[in-house]
């Protein structure tokens, strides 16, 4: 008897596996279809009451309009992941004078050069990238993105959008110094040199000719943040623990249920302030790819009902 | 020369002895430190033959200097490190922590913090042991039952993240109570699919046609139908006459040595002693609760096993006793969200975490920081087990014996 009920226990797991093969298959098809646990709400802080409002710890949202760059989720981060860091926005633009633009414009090769050693500076891969730290911004500027008239010459803006930085100076060592140093060869002179934490200014001039560097903070207009000091986050670092937002005393620091937060580079991880004033639903990275066919969506919209 | 003050031949005689294999030349090799099983961790194995003579463990490859690490951040700042020894148990990890804060500072969590910790605390007890018994599926080659586990284990998952916000590591214990109640409701799409899996799972649609959405009926829902899955699994590995070949008898760890070795959780229950921290020395809302410390006599890998099946059932009376008995009220006491104040002195505090007792041993100087915090996880308590158990055994029973220990490497190193 014992052989028998031996050999009905070997049987019973085939059997209870066996009857699965007859159910409806259970899988989420990732990316086409969306993992369902996932409630609208993050997680906030009420500061009045000292409790959290329970929600996912995802990425996070900032209210520009709340923050007062007190630094405090800065603080908090640096005992847990040293992920936050406060950023100012800056301005990057080239400022010729007259005469330069006009021989600029007639196309003199030494102007001409002179701009392309130092456009070509901003475009540039920085030399020394420390991976691991925020300290700088590893970013590149392409090409010129407005020309405007302003006392005294013209402007060249780099960028439309604000630059966010620790501080001015790493842009002077990052980018401007190799391209000033190539200037000089070519008989450039160095006549003004300017730097504090929120501004940096070159001044370069040839026989009549002067060209201006400039990096300047931008302010952004909210009364309550003079400085416009604002948190940069880094997801490379962040452990998504929301003691930040638990940190922030005037809720300006929220977190959404955004997960998917992969990127192809250190660098793309790195979310500026103005990119986390985005609400998740602006940034659109989620959906069906774009490269499915017609037939594989329509499998994907039918598989549900087929089954 | 692994063997000290024996010689060579004293082992081979031994060997001989045990009459299994004739006697041959000793090898000497690594199981690891690339996956013994799980995480990094090596075991330096001598065999004669096909049976082990000796096992060195070989522990330190994740050591990551947590408890230096917690001198310098703030009492607060110290809990999302703290949880990282064991992801899967955060809760049991951070638990000892905060209850040695908080007996320091000399405060107490109020009523619904209690209950809440009690309820997120069994949970991640129930994920822990059913990625347990799920890779002790693999180890034995039954695949199955590691599918089943992990797939029933996302919807405790999903309970802990809409308490907690994250899948794992929630952050969720703070000295002076919980950092966020419950929802009230959970989300309309979690519960479609919950009953969606329900119907594939059991072959029938959930009863009564509807799963509440309201958040304690929803953890009803969850704690029933994992129930009924648990009587599943039975017939399905531990019943089965092949399981219980490759466990039964293997890693036979005496009633006597349990307790002289100082081992604590399922592997000391599994050789028959009653002991749990949360009837030895109750906290937080246990001592409300009804529950039973289950026990099994064997001393061998299959009544750790068991024992882990049925603590997982017992886990569930508490869930479901923790939901209907919790009261409303606040989850925190008022207090600066990110900086706290602790009174010097020193404490020490122990709190059952899935895979035995956990204990911390803090000392505080009166700064915002600890003066010094020593933790006492329960795989490192297990760890001396190892070259205990794996002795005279073949080779294949390793897998079988490691893994029933419920070892985790990160957990022993920290």
């Amino acid at each position: 008897m014992s052989i028998l009920r031996d050999v009905k226990r070997t049987l019973m797991p085939i059997y209870s596996g066996l009857k699965h093969v007859f159910l409806k298959p259970y899988t989420i098809k990732w990316p086409y279809e969306r993992v369902p646990n996932l409630s609208d709400e993050g997680y906030r802080f009420d500061p009045k009451t000292g409790i959290g409002y329970p929600g996912n710890k995802g990425r996070h949202l900032l209210y520009m309009e709340k923050c007062t760059g007190c630094g405090s989720c800065d603080l908090t981060c640096q005992n847990i992941a040293e992920a936050i860091t406060m950023t100012y926005g800056f301005d990057v633009v080239i400022i010729l004078d007259e005469n330069c633009y006009e021989a600029f414009k007639g196309s003199k090769p030494e102007i001409v050069k002179a701009l392309d050693v130092i456009l070509s500076s901003f475009s540039a891969e920085p030399s020394n990238i420390q991976y691991n730290s925020l300290s700088s911004f590893f970013w590149t500027l392409t090409g010129v993105k407005q020309v405007t008239k302003v006392d005294g010459g013209y402007e060249i803006k780099l960028s439309l959008e604000p630059i966010f930085d620790v501080r001015a100076v790493e842009v002077l060592y990052q980018k401007i110094y190799p391209a000033v140093e190539r200037l000089k060869a070519t008989g450039w002179e160095l006549r003004k040199l300017e730097v504090t934490t929120e501004s940096t200014s070159v001044e370069l001039s040839k026989q009549d000719f002067t060209i201006n560097i400039l990096i300047r903070k931008i302010d952004m207009g909210y009364k309550h943040n003079r400085r416009s000091l604002f948190p940069s986050i880094d997801y490379g670092r962040c452990v998504m623990c929301g003691l930040c937002v638990d940190a922030c005393p005037f809720q300006a620091l929220e977190m959404t249920s955004e997960f998917e937060l992969s990127a192809i580079s250190r660098r793309e991880l790195i979310y500026t302030p103005t990119m986390l004033a985005k609400r998740p639903e602006e940034f659109n990275i989620t959906g069906v790819p774009p490269e499915l066919n017609v037939i594989e969506r329509m499998r994907m919209v039918f598989r549900r009902i087929i089954w | 020369m692994l063997f000290r003050g024996e010689g060579v031949e004293v082992v081979k005689e031994k060997v001989k002895s045990l009459e299994v294999y004739e006697a041959g030349p000793m090898l000497t090799f690594s199981m690891g430190p690339q996956h013994p099983g799980t995480g990094h961790f090596r075991m330096i194995i001598t065999v004669v033959g096909d049976t082990v003579v000796r096992c060195d463990p070989d522990p330190g490859f994740v050591h990551r200097g947590e408890e230096k690490l917690c001198e310098y951040k703030t009492w607060i700042t110290n809990i999302p490190h703290l949880e990282r020894p064991a992801i899967l148990d955060a809760a049991g990890m951070i638990y000892p922590y905060v209850l040695a804060v908080e007996r320091l500072m000399d405060i107490e969590p109020p009523e619904r913090a209690k209950y809440l910790r009690v309820i997120m605390a069994e949970l991640q007890r129930i994920c822990s042991h059913l990625y347990w018994l799920g890779l002790m599926g693999v180890f034995a080659g039954h695949a199955t039952i590691y599918m089943w586990c992990f797939g029933d284990r996302e919807y405790l998952v999903d309970l802990t993240q809409l308490i907690g916000g994250q899948r794992i590591t929630h952050s969720y214990f703070v000295p002076g109570g919980v950092r966020n109640d419950a929802p009230s409701k959970v989300p309309k799409e979690l519960v479609k699919d919950f009953r969606r899996y329900y119907r594939m799972m059991l072959g029938k649609d959930y009863p009564g046609g509807e799963v509440p959405e309201d958040f304690r009926k929803y953890v009803l829902a969850v704690c029933e139908f994992f129930d009924t899955r648990l009587d599943e699994y039975y017939p399905m590995l531990l019943d089965s006459p092949l399981f219980i070949y490759r466990t039964r008898g293997v890693g036979i760890l005496k009633r006597e040595d349990a307790i002289s070795l100082g081992v604590v959780g399922p592997v000391l229950r599994g050789s028959g002693v009653k002991s749990d921290t949360r009837i030895d020395e109750p906290y937080d809302a246990y001592p409300y609760l009804k529950f039973n410390v289950p026990t099994m006599d064997g001393c061998d890998s299959y009544s750790r096993i068991m024992v882990g099946y049925y603590e997982m059932r017992e886990s569930v009376r508490i869930i479901k006793q923790a939901v209907e008995q919790m009261p409303e009220g606040p989850v925190k006491l008022k207090q600066h969200p990110v900086t706290i104040k602790v009174p010097a002195g020193e404490v020490f505090a122990s709190a059952e975490a899935a895979r035995g007792q956990c204990s911390y041993y803090i000392r505080s100087d009166g700064t915002d920081k600890p003066y010094r915090v020593k933790i006492c996880s329960p795989s490192f308590r297990n760890l001396i087990a190892i070259p205990h158990l794996i002795k005279d055994v073949r080779i294949a029973d390793i897998p079988i014996i490691y893994w029933s220990l419920n070892y985790w490497p990160v957990e022993c190193d920290r």
